[in-house]
């Protein structure tokens, strides 16, 4: 008995690893930028944001879409209005909810995250997600929350021309200051070049469609 | 088995290869981890014939061990009468992957696995 409640303190007192997170959304996404270079993505040219995800929602009969037929306007992309979930168990830092959401092709580069929130995951460890849509997110800072909770909608407020989820892993709770880490996805299904694979945990590289099991 | 610094350059010529895995036990489509409908599913999605596909026209092969997977082969036909092979991999930890190629080279099941294996298509 000793030892499970040894063990079981072990596991309460581990910080949340890489291969923790879940993917924060349901459905088949794209990943529209991802990797460790600049050539697949943009993120890798700021320190704090480097290995930053951009996720697009896909659907339509090849599950390839960004948007039924040729979009005019941000409620048109399959994105739009998709919930977006915690990725890990953790406490709320900050949240911003009153950014406007952009409309289709236009960006505000002032205020690049938008509308946000940070969650601190573990030591040194604290997720961004961010675009999200104005007056959407539904914690406060100091919240706790939960895998896979409900944390507002996907929008297209910040430095977003369309609708997308954003996502970086950073070692201090400030936008810009710290370092990216990489987000590793536990145990996800990805579809890479025309094949499918299910329950694996890779880090994330632009081109991917992505799902949670 | 055939490493893959051994394995030929040009794809065609993975048909001279001689090649024979053991079956698994049981040697059947229903032993499959992945369910049928997911691998219609996938074919779906991947095959030019897209919603025309069903489970009907998957003529499973055999199963084998490819080093340290387990996989299921059936074949089909595309509406255009391309002969293909459709293949589910499982690794030691539970993690599968799904693939399906034109059989453009006339190869036989393990020719092909073992193509699939060494990620060569």
């Amino acid at each position: 008995m000793k030892y499970i409640v040894t063990a079981l303190l072990l596991l309460v007192g581990c910080p949340v690893s890489a291969q923790d997170l879940r993917l924060p959304f349901n459905g088949r996404w794209f990943v529209m930028q991802g990797g460790d270079t600049p050539n697949v993505n943009q993120h890798m040219t700021v320190e704090a944001q480097a290995f930053g995800v951009d996720f697009a929602k896909v659907g339509g009969a090849s599950q390839r879409q960004l948007a039924l037929g040729t979009p005019t306007k941000v409620e048109d992309f399959f994105s739009w209005g998709e919930p977006v979930l915690a990725p890990a168990d953790g406490t709320v830092v900050s949240v911003v909810n009153d950014r406007p959401d952009n409309p289709l092709g236009t960006k505000d580069a002032e205020h690049p995250a938008g509308n946000c929130l940070v969650i601190r995951v573990a030591e040194e460890r604290f997720v961004y997600l961010a675009h999200m849509q104005r007056g959407s997110v539904s914690v406060k800072a100091g919240d706790t929350v939960k895998r896979s909770q409900r944390l507002g909608l996907c929008g297209n407020s910040g430095n977003s021309d369309f609708p997308h989820i954003h996502l970086h892993v950073q070692d201090t709770p400030d936008l810009n200051a710290g370092r990216g880490q990489n987000p590793i996805f536990g145990a996800i299904n990805v579809e890479l070049t025309g094949k499918q694979f299910t329950g694996v945990t890779w880090p994330l590289i632009r081109g991917l469609f992505v799902s949670n099991p | 088995m055939i490493p893959f610094e051994e394995m030929p350059e040009d794809n065609a010529q993975l048909a001279n290869i001689a090649i024979e895995f053991p079956v698994l036990e049981p040697n059947t489509a229903e032993s499959c981890p992945v369910a049928l409908a997911d691998v219609v599913e996938y074919l779906r999605l991947e095959s030019p014939d897209r919603d025309e596909i069903h489970g009907g026209q998957l003529s499973f092969l055999r199963t084998a061990r490819v080093a340290e997977q387990r996989y299921w082969i059936w074949a089909f036909q595309e509406a255009d009468g391309s002969p293909c092979f459709v293949t589910v991999a499982v690794s030691p930890d539970g993690s599968s992957c799904i693939g399906y190629e034109e059989n453009c080279y006339a190869l036989t099941p393990e020719q092909f696995m073992l193509g699939d294996y060494h990620q060569v298509f």
